[in-house]
């Protein structure tokens, strides 16, 4: 029986009188990609924000390795072993790609100001950045464009990079907003293929929010399925395609 | 030559310069590019994490008051008042910061802008404690081990010291990774933040050390001056900080520098023309503004680089 | 007792006028341009000193210049918005800073034409009206009856022109505005003219009232910047009720307790606003 990772369980956030989701729960599992499909407006990006803790939830609880995570700001989140990544290109673009993923590895050492002042945290969280920045730009592709500023990379390179950035934090799972957004089909392909590395050679579990339906169901273990901010179905890709109140929702999109 | 021998050299040459020219009139004018390259310095801290903050005139007024009165009423020797000032001052920040940070953009600038006009408000109606529109005579002298500092040479060396300091850690600041986080957080917060860093935290510590450096450049003019007047801290002061950093480029601390070492003497030269002398700050604010965004540090930078371009 | 409230209110609300009509050049500029305009003091002082160069010297009727006068630093303010403002829209910060630059160069240039001695305009209408107890300059009425005058154009102006209707959109969101065809290279003058003409207009109102040096607009300035904290940056019905409150709550303030203090509650005001809701009692969340 595999361990529960992350728990969420009647999950409700309320804009006004509003409901962007109400009453959610579901759980994803070690080892898992986990994905999550809805149309525009049923609460994908709602259920999103809810989890990285940009804003708090209405009611329900969102538990992660067992601890409750709502209401605790961004920062925190992330430095728990929670990390996400942005639906558009999120760099820091007036730097290398090497110093960006060499960021992503040192900043959660120094999330508090108050840790530069503990004994040799900076030097060797500096040292281990730099190490692990080395290895994940080669296990993104992106070793023959570690000197370039992030800036001038093309689009598909720069959320390849922003993964990176993820990574570098050395998550325990990672939350992707819609990683195959603004890339064509062969780039599509190869984030696919990177996440199913991310989780066979990293140990990393993934959650991914996404639009596209062939990338998720050729990834994921299993989906959830959302619609006007409440689950439809949870289930293995063979089974929500062929779920009658899914193919309703996406009339007319490829579920192939 | 290594970077701090070159260093000390250049503040041992500053050091005994006001002794080898001999003229008290340059030699005040050395002792308010201290105080302004303090000052201008604790702004570009402030414009990196794109929070400018006009309360700033208002706290050097606070240092300058504090420090006065510490010695003054409570009878404490001069660097139990100034840096007791100094750091009263970064107490109100660190206090006001929790709240006013989070606030961004222009409604912060007019936040602090409106804190800060409350605080030299005060200056003027407490009159009992500060001394009213009229001021606050009779600063002592800075006494340091036993000495006290009368002379202007004496001044001068405390505020190049002041200077130092400031210039130093500032620098510091930004080479680190400190500098880096910063950095980062102006220059995407959400993905700054998402990398764990706590951004509130961070923007307070800016902030108090800002205000500590303005605190104590505050401190010394006071004491230099030996009067007080509650106009002196107002809005103008974050004004001219913001003219000398951007007249001599945010980027990089040696900007402020710069631009202190320029703005300053003018007020000094050209005493008769004061009203010519701001026509032609706002003008070339205007200038710069419009096509030296970087200022001139950011335009040496250039020029440098299309001289390599050229050689190479 | 009433004889005091009532002259009270009339004190407060002939101050509000004023203050409107500069909180509403000041809103309107920020709505439309999110420029935070430092120098509009120095759009209402550069009237005043149009209006007396036209009537001290030039020998003009008081109400022509007064209208020449507010002409002119309209179209002014447009050419300010064309050739220094719009460089920087988008960057709230560096069009503050632009436009702290040109309120002090304006100051500085304003004490090298005229000096630091104070001018001053005859009032076109003096005496006072006298009703009981009551006494109210008639300079103060005449100034009150054209500021209203001014407001109730500007109104119609808003609420009917094609011009109106499309600052009206561009205030609630630029980018649906320009899908309906509102150009921002002809909007954005416009309104900085428009919003420069009406501290034109304050500045030349109160020319004969006050004395006209160059730092005259600073105090202008800051009641306009309280008024429109209190309503809302980019509110125009929240300039009005933020000029109403303000002058009301001053002229309350320094007839019981002192100027100063009034000030300090303003302040004080100010600060608790932007904290708990920057966008103002009446101005919507736009960030």
């Amino acid at each position: 029986m595999s361990e529960v990772l992350l728990e969420v369980n009647g999950l409700t956030k309320a804009f006004g009188g509003l409901y962007a989701v109400s009453d959610l729960s579901f759980s994803t599992l070690r080892g898992e990609i986990f994905g999550v499909i809805g149309p525009n407006g049923s609460g994908k990006t709602t259920l999103f924000n809810l989890i990285t803790g940009v804003f708090p939830a209405t009611r329900g609880s969102v538990r992660f390795r067992g601890s409750e995570m709502s209401g605790l700001p961004t920062d925190v989140i992330a430095r728990r072993g929670l990390v996400r990544t942005f639906q558009s290109a999120t760099v820091f673009k007036k730097e290398t790609a090497f110093e960006n993923v060499r960021r992503g590895g040192l900043f959660g050492c120094i999330g508090n100001p108050a840790w530069f002042f503990r004994r040799g945290v900076v030097s060797a969280g500096a040292r281990k950045a730099a190490a692990s920045a080395e290895d994940l730009l080669e296990f993104s592709g992106l070793k023959d464009v570690a000197g370039t500023a992030a800036g001038n990379l093309p689009y598909g390179k720069q959320k390849m990079l922003g993964v990176a950035i993820a990574l570098a934090q050395h998550p325990v799972q990672l939350l992707m907003d819609e990683p195959a957004a603004g890339l064509n089909p062969a780039e599509t392909e190869a984030m696919a293929e990177f996440i199913a590395a991310i989780r066979s050679q990293r140990g990393i579990d993934v959650i991914l929010v996404e639009h596209d339906m062939r990338m998720v169901t050729s990834v994921c273990d299993r989906i959830l399925a959302l619609n006007y901010g409440k689950a439809i179905a949870v289930d293995v890709p063979e089974r929500i395609v062929a779920h009658p109140e899914v193919i309703e929702t996406y009339l007319g999109a490829d579920l192939e | 030559m290594k970077p701090l021998i070159r260093d000390l050299a250049v503040l041992a040459a500053l050091a005994a310069l006001p002794f080898l020219l001999d003229s008290p009139f340059l030699t005040h004018i050395g002792v308010m590019m201290g105080l302004y390259v303090t000052l201008a310095l604790s702004m570009n801290l402030m414009l990196r994490i794109g929070q400018i903050s006009f309360a700033h005139g208002a706290f050097m007024g606070l240092g300058a008051y504090g420090s006065a009165l510490f010695m003054m009423r409570l009878g404490l020797p001069f660097p139990a008042a100034f840096f007791g000032a100094a750091l009263g001052v970064t107490l109100l920040a660190w206090l006001v910061g929790q709240v006013f940070l989070r606030i961004r953009g222009v409604y912060f600038v007019l936040l602090t802008f409106a804190f800060g006009e409350i605080i030299v408000l005060i200056f003027t109606e407490w009159v009992g404690l500060f001394g009213g529109s009229s001021g606050l005579a009779g600063v002592p002298r800075p006494g340091l081990f036993g000495y006290e500092i009368q002379s202007r040479n004496g001044f001068y060396l405390l505020a190049l010291a002041l200077a130092a300091f400031s210039y130093a850690s500032v620098r510091a600041i930004y080479r680190s990774e400190l500098g880096a986080v910063i950095g980062s957080l102006e220059e995407n917060e959400p993905l700054t933040r998402s990398l764990g860093i706590d951004s509130g935290r961070y923007r307070l510590l800016t902030f108090c050390f800002s205000s500590f450096l303005v605190g104590m450049a505050g401190a010394l003019y006071g004491h230099y001056l030996t009067i007080l007047t509650p106009e002196d801290y107002g809005f103008s002061v974050p004004v001219d900080l913001v003219l000398i950093n951007v007249i001599g480029g945010m980027a990089h601390p040696l900007g402020a520098v710069l631009g202190a070492l320029l703005l300053v003497p003018l007020p000094e030269f050209l005493r008769d023309a004061r009203q010519y002398q701001v026509l032609l700050y706002g003008i070339l604010l205007i200038v710069f503004l419009l096509f030296m965004p970087d200022g001139l540090y950011g335009a040496a930078g250039r020029l440098r680089l299309t001289r390599k371009g050229r050689a190479g | 007792m009433l004889q005091l409230a009532i002259q009270i209110v009339i004190n407060g609300l002939t101050s509000s006028l004023v203050y409107i009509l500069m909180a509403l050049g000041f809103t309107l500029i920020f709505g439309i341009m999110r420029v935070v305009n430092f120098a509009h003091g120095e759009l209402y002082m550069g009237a005043a000193f149009l209006v007396y160069v036209l009537c001290s010297a030039l020998g003009w009727n008081y109400y022509l210049a007064v209208l020449a006068a507010a002409a002119a630093v309209g179209l002014f303010g447009a050419a300010l918005e064309r050739v220094l403002f719009r460089p920087f829209v988008g960057r709230e910060l560096n069009g503050m800073i632009m436009a702290l630059a040109v309120s002090i160069t304006l100051q500085a240039a304003a004490f090298i034409l005229f000096g630091p001695d104070e001018h001053g305009v005859e009032r076109p209408v003096s005496g006072v009206f006298e009703l009981g107890m009551l006494r109210v300059p008639l300079d103060r009425i005449a100034v009150g009856l054209i500021a209203l005058a001014i407001l109730g154009v500007f109104y119609l102006f808003m609420r009917y022109s094609k011009a109106g209707l499309a600052m009206r959109a561009v205030v609630q969101d630029e980018e649906i505005a320009e899908l309906h065809g509102a150009r921002p290279n002809v909007i954005h003058p416009l309104a900085f003219g428009i919003g420069a003409a009406l501290a034109g207009f304050a500045g030349a109102l109160m020319a004969p009232i006050y004395t006209i040096y160059p730092y005259m607009g600073a105090q202008p300035m800051l009641k306009a910047f309280i008024v429109v904290i209190l309503g809302g940056l980019g509110s125009v019905p929240g300039a009005v009720l933020g000029g109403v409150v303000l002058g009301l709550a001053e002229s309350v303030f320094a007839t019981l307790i002192n100027t100063t203090v009034a000030t300090m509650a303003a302040f004080g005001i100010v600060v608790l606003i932007l904290l708990a809701k920057p966008t103002g009692l009446m101005g919507r969340s736009t960030r």
